[in-house]
């Protein structure tokens, strides 16, 4: 019963980020992406949930999804970013695209301008550039 | 009939474990959470409920916690007032579960609520079938009482934090 569905972004010149960051993690990080994109498929309003939260600021109309896996040092944050394109809470279903994925650990954001990248990327979307694939 | 993309997945044995543990290591701590702040409770609270310690709720709402015992998933559920199954599934089952059930299933309500419910349900249904209520006969079996949302739909705590831009 998916109430959202999740796109990937692939670009003008053929590259889907997302893809590519999935397929370099490690089998966890791997399910735990997956686990809590399933998760959000099924939740009409994501108001409220941890799984996912709107970027503000110079980043606003993004969004990341947000799961971590190990603890203390070996503690990473995953952010994997995207934006709404149609809204589950007017529309039957929403979409998500996924734009590309990043991770922070120690602070550290990588890829570190991720989320400027992200922008530039919803505005080639946003401009007709590059295709939309089913993400599963 | 269509394969899912998980259950191509699922074909690898590797995934599919992985996918079950996450599933229980991950999703049961992510549930207790979703399951507090839809009651407006905060971990005091549900650790009162529960006959637990604050810091054992913080510690078992964190999915990479990993260490939840039966006994503490048990406490829990005593204090949702709910039940909690473990059992031995197919992964066919485990597929269903996690990309065909609704929202609804994550917000479990208590036995009191589901108590009310089926209540009101039988009431109205007898009402219906003595008379008091006016049905057409034959739509009887097909009656449904007025649907009452189990759970409180006001927004709370944590719930607030956010919000989904129409674009």
């Amino acid at each position: 019963m998916s109430v959202w569905e999740f796109m990937d972004y692939v670009s003008a010149s053929g590259q889907n980020r997302i893809l590519d960051w999935y397929e370099a993690q490690e089998l966890e990080a791997q399910v735990a992406f997956d686990q809590t994109v399933y998760a959000l498929r099924r939740i009409r309003d994501w108001h409220g949930r941890w799984q996912i939260k709107p970027l503000t600021k110079t980043h606003a109309g993004l969004w990341q999804v947000r799961f971590k896996i190990g603890r203390a040092e070996n503690e990473i944050k995953y952010r994997p970013v995207g934006i709404v394109t149609r809204d589950a809470r007017v529309s039957p279903t929403g979409q998500f695209v996924l734009l590309l994925g990043c991770q922070k650990k120690l602070g550290q954001y990588s890829p570190p301008a991720a989320f400027d990248e992200a922008l530039e990327l919803k505005r080639d979307f946003e401009a007709g550039r590059g295709d939309l694939y089913e993400h599963f | 009939m269509n394969i899912s993309s998980l259950w191509k997945r699922f074909r690898s044995r590797k995934y599919r474990h992985a996918f079950v543990e996450a599933q229980l290591k991950r999703g049961v701590p992510t549930q207790i959470r979703t399951m507090r702040l839809k009651r407006c409770w905060t971990q005091k609270e549900l650790a009162q409920k529960c006959d637990l310690e604050q810091g054992t709720i913080s510690r078992i709402e964190n999915p990479d916690y990993g260490q939840l015992s039966f006994e503490t998933v048990l406490a829990v559920a005593r204090g949702f007032d709910c039940a909690f199954i473990g059992r031995f599934v197919p992964f066919s089952q485990l597929r269903t579960l996690v990309e065909d059930s609704p929202e609804r299933d994550d917000l479990v309500p208590t036995f009191e609520q589901e108590d009310a419910e089926i209540t009101s349900y039988t009431e109205f249904s007898e009402e219906a079938v003595k008379g008091s209520i006016a049905v057409p006969v034959q739509s009887v079996v097909n009656i449904h009482p007025p649907r009452r949302p189990l759970l409180p739909s006001r927004r709370c705590g944590d719930l607030d934090q956010g919000k989904l831009a129409v674009v």
